[in-house]
């Protein structure tokens, strides 16, 4: 794909030296609109947290620290060792990197940005912009428990659930491109309906140790 | 006459281009790019930072000066699972 009209000059491809099929001209210059995306790279740990020794101290501790990290605690009980919290914090999630531009200065940015602007072809010389909007929804059960088969030590499981909607808008005329929502669980990732894949960060285990 | 109006075009552009790369912060990038004025800078601004804090403004000063009319196609990606090129959703 080449569009090389510009101002009423029709500018061959070749003419300019340019072999890659994402670049355009847009203001009279070429400007390369490739997008690159790299999956998240790491698998999402399920890993217990070791909180200490003491259960008390550990279980007041995570509280605390969830509550600090910016989560909602939905529910704490100290007899059964059950934490709920959830959150709309996108960080929790890892979709991912994608690049634009061109490949040897790309500018980066993470997948699970809340709000990104892309900027794609819309027509011989001419480009424009789509409104790229992640949305995130976490819930999470934390269970503190002492662990006597592991030396006594209190460690804290996470079972979280997230929720991520994805959704692309013209900024021309805020017509909605695509909107889909996907969910995952426990160290599973989720994919959209095309290439974007999401899992956990890793983030809320890290949450209940202050991290 | 149109090469030289079009030589003129890409080298204007080009300083803007280079001025906005040398530019490390959004904040910086977003004041030159609102000194400049034209849509090309504005462009060049939401290029450099697609998640910057003024991607909003920049999109509806586009919009404000007409700059920015057709709808765009959804944007295409090369992704490294699984290769090839695939829509970015």
């Amino acid at each position: 794909m080449f569009y090389g009209i510009s101002k009423g000059i029709a500018i061959p491809a070749l003419a300019l030296g340019l072999s890659a099929c994402s670049t355009y001209i847009i203001d009279g210059e070429p400007v390369d609109l490739g997008i690159r995306y790299a999956p998240p790279s790491v698998a999402a740990s399920t890993a217990p947290v070791n909180l200490g020794p003491n259960y008390l101290a550990a279980f007041r501790a995570a509280r605390a620290n969830l509550r600090a990290a910016g989560f909602t605690i939905v529910s704490a009980n100290q007899n059964s060792g059950i934490i709920k919290v959830e959150s709309n914090d996108p960080a929790l999630i890892d979709c991912g990197t994608i690049s634009v531009g061109p490949r040897d200065a790309p500018r980066r940015f993470s997948g699970n940005a809340a709000t990104s602007m892309i900027e794609v072809p819309a027509g011989p010389g001419q480009s424009s912009f789509i409104r790229r909007s992640v949305a995130a929804y976490t819930v999470a059960d934390i269970s503190v428990a002492a662990q006597p088969s592991r030396g006594g030590g209190v460690l804290a499981t996470v079972s979280e659930t997230q929720t991520v909607s994805l959704t692309l808008t013209q900024t021309t005329d805020g017509s909605e491109a695509f909107s889909e929502t996907i969910s995952f669980s426990n160290g599973e990732s989720g994919r959209f309906s095309r290439a974007l894949i999401c899992q956990s960060s890793g983030k809320t285990a890290a949450a209940i140790a202050g991290g | 006459m149109f090469v030289r109006a079009f030589l003129l075009t890409m080298f204007a552009g080009s300083q803007t281009v280079k001025a906005q790369n040398n530019l490390t912060s959004d904040e910086e990038a977003w004041s030159y790019a609102v000194s400049i004025g034209t849509a090309a800078a504005i462009r060049e601004y939401l290029r450099n930072f697609p998640t910057g804090d003024h991607i909003e403004d920049a999109v509806r000063l586009l919009l404000d000066s007409g700059a920015l009319t057709s709808t765009g196609a959804l944007p295409q990606m090369q992704t490294t699972a699984g290769g090839g090129t695939r829509s970015l959703y």
